[in-house]
């Protein structure tokens, strides 16, 4: 009994510094923000890269994502004679839920898992200490580009994958209810409004600082050789996924 | 000779592990002192905690008479100037070339133009005998010659003290020579001062104006290595080779071939 309390003792306090930790290392690439125009090379770099590695599986996740939502409420309308909702329900869907939640995920199990092992690679071979010793502050050279960087794409790609997954939807309902593209877009656009897309795009900033912010901190936190970056690399995928979920709750909540 | 750094008294502790027990030292200004001792022995340990990468449980550490142990992130900035660290491992950027690798810190540091920047990565690769290889990825260098680049890269920042770990370590005899009489000719050319880690006596009587013993976290000696040549101590023998540690003394091994348990 006794001994099983201090366990739990042990763990919630070793939860709490680690809350603790994450949220020092949020602080700190914050305040070297303010140096973001002097690195903005890095940080169109970290773009592109992000752009490069994600944009293909997005494209596909979208696309299918798109079809599968109009198919299963293509089936269940069709049996009221109310296709035209199709539409609607893929757009809001997309937009306002799966394109954010889904894109983020993507780009944890893409970009963050290779920025916990690039900076986690570079922690065991002491890259980051040489960097200290270089008077060059890791946070500011690898962390704050990598995290404007993730901030500024998502919302892009989310953007991007609710364009993809709309004209998946389409092309269902035009060949499995046999629905008019037309009439699709018409009861899409009669729904969707601005503030449905701010939403997504909210959620979306606040992912992929979330997916940036776990991989760096992951990798900072990296020990013991080529296992302990393995360990990192899945880790910050298991860690981005959670807050992802409970963040994306949390905002829903709040802006509803 | 005015002090250069000076350790007083400090101890680290990694989980239970007691890595460093009360160690004092004092490097003066311009000379190199080597601190010899066996693997896993807290040599990195010590040498990074005289850059200031790890903070003593007890003790201080002062460069030019000001502390180094109570500062950390802004405060250590000033005092980082003043230092070049050549990593055991290298610890070279893979991604970048070797010429990015030297031109990081004077690039970051904004204070110099392309064309200066280019201009000293020139200069030290020349300095380090490697010009000409500023195009190349570290994975396309031998380990000699990663170390040089290494040493290129922290000389990028003009150090006034050069601390090298393990820099022959994994090298053949001739490459470790080179990189030993570089180490030489750096001091005499830039007058700086340096601390090098080792567990190679040859190295450390080569290039070593002091030597000292570092035994289960404890400095157990510091003398010139002529001293260490003449000592009878047999701790100090540890480090010899057999036909090394001076014959004639009790219980060395060139006297009593199997007694020296
Ligand atoms: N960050 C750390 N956390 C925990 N233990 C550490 C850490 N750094 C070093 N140690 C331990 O301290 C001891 C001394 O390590 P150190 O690297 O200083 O040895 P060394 O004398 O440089 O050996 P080598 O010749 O192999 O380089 C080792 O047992 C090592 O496991
Ligand atoms: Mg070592």
């Amino acid at each position: 009994m006794k001994r099983s309390l201090s366990t739990i003792a042990n763990k919630s306090s070793a939860f709490f510094q680690t809350v603790g930790e994450y949220l020092r290392l949020l602080l700190n690439i914050v305040y070297w923000c303010k140096e973001a125009f002097k690195n903005t090379g890095s940080i169109i770099k970290q773009m592109a890269h992000i752009g490069v590695d994600t944009l293909p599986i997005a494209s596909v996740m979208a696309f299918f994502v798109g079809m599968v939502l109009a198919l299963h409420s293509g089936y269940q309308f069709a049996k009221f004679g109310a296709e035209e909702w199709i539409g609607r329900l893929v757009g809001l869907s997309m937009v306002k839920e799966l394109g954010p939640v889904l894109t983020g995920l993507l780009l944890a199990g893409r970009v963050g898992s290779s920025m916990a092992a690039e900076i986690g690679t570079m922690k065991v071979s002491n890259e980051l200490d040489a960097l200290r010793t270089l008077r060059i502050n890791p946070v500011r050279y690898l962390a704050m580009p990598r995290f404007l960087a993730s901030l500024i794409m998502l919302p892009v790609l989310v953007l991007y994958a609710d364009v993809v997954g709309i004209a998946g939807g389409a092309l269902t309902a035009a060949t499995y209810v046999n629905l008019e593209p037309s009439v699709y877009f018409d009861s899409l656009f009669k729904t969707l409004t601005f503030s449905d897309i701010f939403e997504g795009l909210i959620k979306a900033a606040f992912f992929g600082a979330v997916v940036a912010l776990t991989g760096c901190y992951k990798g900072f936190k990296t020990t013991g050789g080529a296992r302990g970056v393995g360990k990192a690399t899945t880790s910050s995928v298991v860690l981005s996924f959670l807050i992802i979920m409970i963040l994306d709750y949390v905002i829903t909540r709040i802006l509803v | 000779m005015k002090t250069k750094i000076e350790v007083l008294g400090i101890s680290k502790k990694f989980g239970d592990h007691q890595v460093l027990r009360d160690v004092s030292l004092k490097v003066k200004e311009g000379e190199n002192l080597v601190i010899i001792g066996s693997s896993g022995g807290g040599k990195t340990v010590l040498l990074k905690h005289i850059i200031g990468l790890l903070k003593p449980d007890s003790g201080k550490i002062l460069i030019d008479g000001e502390e180094v142990t109570d500062k950390d992130g802004f405060g250590l900035k000033p005092l980082r100037k003043k230092f070049g660290m050549v990593f055991q491992s290298s610890a070279l950027f893979n991604s970048l070339t070797v010429a990015e690798n030297i031109g990081l810190g004077p690039r970051e540091a904004r204070i110099y133009t392309e064309k200066e920047i280019k201009e000293i990565v020139e200069e030290k690769l020349q300095l380090v005998g490697l010009e000409g290889i500023g195009d190349l990825m570290p994975e396309e260098l031998s380990g000699g010659m990663k170390k040089r680049v290494a040493l290129a890269r922290s000389l990028a920042m003009n150090p006034e003290i050069i601390l090298y770990d393990e820099p022959t370590s994994e090298l053949d005899p001739p490459t470790a020579h080179t990189i030993n009489q570089l180490i030489l000719n750096l001091k005499e050319k830039l007058k700086v001062t340096s601390v090098t880690v080792t567990h190679d006596i040859n190295c450390a009587y080569f290039i070593g104006d002091r030597i000292a013993m570092l035994h289960e976290g404890k400095i157990i000696k510091v003398a010139t290595p002529e001293e260490i040549r003449a000592s009878c101590d047999p701790i100090v023998g540890q480090f010899l080779t057999r036909d090394e540690w001076k014959k004639g003394c009790p219980g060395s091994p060139g006297l009593t071939e199997r007694n020296d348990a």
